[in-house]
């Protein structure tokens, strides 16, 4: 299966970002579910952390057509969760280094976030 | 002739709506006026009025509704929508996020099967009451609906046409300088900007005064808790974009007692203002 999570930097000792839309990076981890075993990560730059308003929708654009199956990351909006939730996505929250978050994912020992946890524009917040 | 005043400012707080009200209902005193309430998203004119406000017209938007036969999955109305209101993903019908939409209808024009038919949903109301000579109009926004300009364009088009009914028609509209307030500025004589003499009133004044000047409406200040502060930086703010401060409205305890109160204020600025508006602004 095929999971993104939000990241602050480029590599898999960054931190989850944990803003959803505004998140700089987005770290796609595909994984063997029997097994447990990391088969092939990638980076992507979230290029709709520019825009003014509607990154989160922007971003759920982005991520959908990463055609993942899960979504690691802190918080997430109501458009952004709405969307998520039409594709079918699992939003997870998760914090700290992307590898351990990873690992707690397969693991099994992250929650599901149900439905949006923060107001519109929570992402905007200290820019 | 009517004359048309907007009272806006920049900064939230800094007394729009207790001018506005205040000026209503001296002016309603021997004039028929009409006050707009264009702060939709706290349309608060009413209870310092005491008005009874009663629901006149619903505000609908027009939604993108897609016939998920017809679509064909290309993602034009995605690519066009600037408001990110359409999500389209590669091989599906695209997700429609309603409170997004600005009812621009643009996804309709581009879309090349005919797919896209239109839903209405209310978004807000324009509410009513009078006391008086004074008539209030008060736009209110549902809550999560982002498009505060639709209520606000709604008002002007409830007043089209009846605008020779009045002397006067006073515009208190919100704070900033997004969408709702360049609608409600639109087609005023003139736009009276309620500052105070802080850093912030300053800042915000600059963007109001900017924005009236880009949109060729005069502008005036007045200038609300003059002497909290210097005012220097505001005279020289009004310089800069050929605007001047017609009155000065000192800090008061009355003033302050009266909006705890929710009640109109009476003070001399107002008259002051009056006097201005009698002998052609």
């Amino acid at each position: 299966m095929k999971i993104a999570i939000s990241s602050t930097g480029e590599v898999l000792d960054s931190q989850v970002d944990a803003r959803f839309g505004r998140c700089s990076y987005f770290v796609i981890a595909e994984i063997n579910e029997e097994s447990g075993e990391i088969k092939k990560t990638e980076v992507v730059a979230n290029n709709s952390v520019q825009q003014s308003r509607g990154a989160g929708t922007a971003t759920s654009e982005f991520i959908g057509n990463q055609k993942v199956d899960a979504v690691i990351t802190g918080n997430i909006g109501p458009n952004s969760a709405s969307v998520m939730q039409q594709l079918g996505i699992d939003v997870y929250q998760g914090q700290g280094e992307i590898k351990k978050v990873l690992q707690q994912f397969i693991d099994k020992k992250l929650v599901k976030l149900g439905q949006s946890n923060v107001p519109k524009f929570a992402g905007m917040e200290g820019q | 002739m009517v004359k048309r005043i907007a009272i806006t400012g920049g900064k939230g707080g800094t007394g729009k709506s207790t001018i506005s009200t205040a000026l209503a209902i001296r002016l309603a005193e021997n004039k028929k006026v009409l006050l707009i309430d264009a702060d939709v998203d706290c349309p608060n004119d009413g209870i310092i009025l005491g008005i009874d406000l009663k629901k006149v017209q619903d505000v609908e938007n027009m939604i993108p509704k897609i016939d998920e036969e017809k679509c064909i999955k290309c993602g034009k109305c995605s690519e066009f929508c600037k408001e990110n209101a359409l999500i389209f993903i590669k091989g599906r019908v695209p997700i429609v996020l309603p409170e997004r939409c600005s009812g621009c209808k643009v996804c309709k024009l581009v879309c090349p099967v005919g797919a896209i038919s239109e839903e209405k949903q209310i978004v807000g109301e324009i509410d009513k009451g009078e006391k008086g000579n004074l008539v209030l109009l008060s736009g209110k926004i549902k809550p999560r609906v982002e498009e505060s300009s639709l209520i606000v364009n709604e008002i002007r088009k409830y007043i089209s046409g009846k605008e020779k009914d009045y002397d006067y028609i006073l515009v208190d509209t919100a704070a900033g300088t997004h969408c709702s307030v360049i609608s409600a500025l639109q087609g005023v004589d003139f736009g009276l900007a309620v500052t105070e003499p802080t850093p912030l009133g300053n800042h915000d004044l600059d963007l109001i005064l900017q924005l009236m000047k880009k949109l060729n409406i005069k502008s005036k200040i007045v200038l609300n808790r003059s002497d909290i502060a210097d005012g220097e930086i505001i005279e020289d703010t009004a310089e800069k974009y050929d605007s001047e401060i017609i009155v000065d409205v000192p800090y008061s305890k009355e003033i302050e007692k009266a909006y705890s109160q929710g009640i109109p204020i009476k003070h001399e600025a107002i008259e002051k203002i009056v006097r201005k508006l009698e002998n052609g602004l």
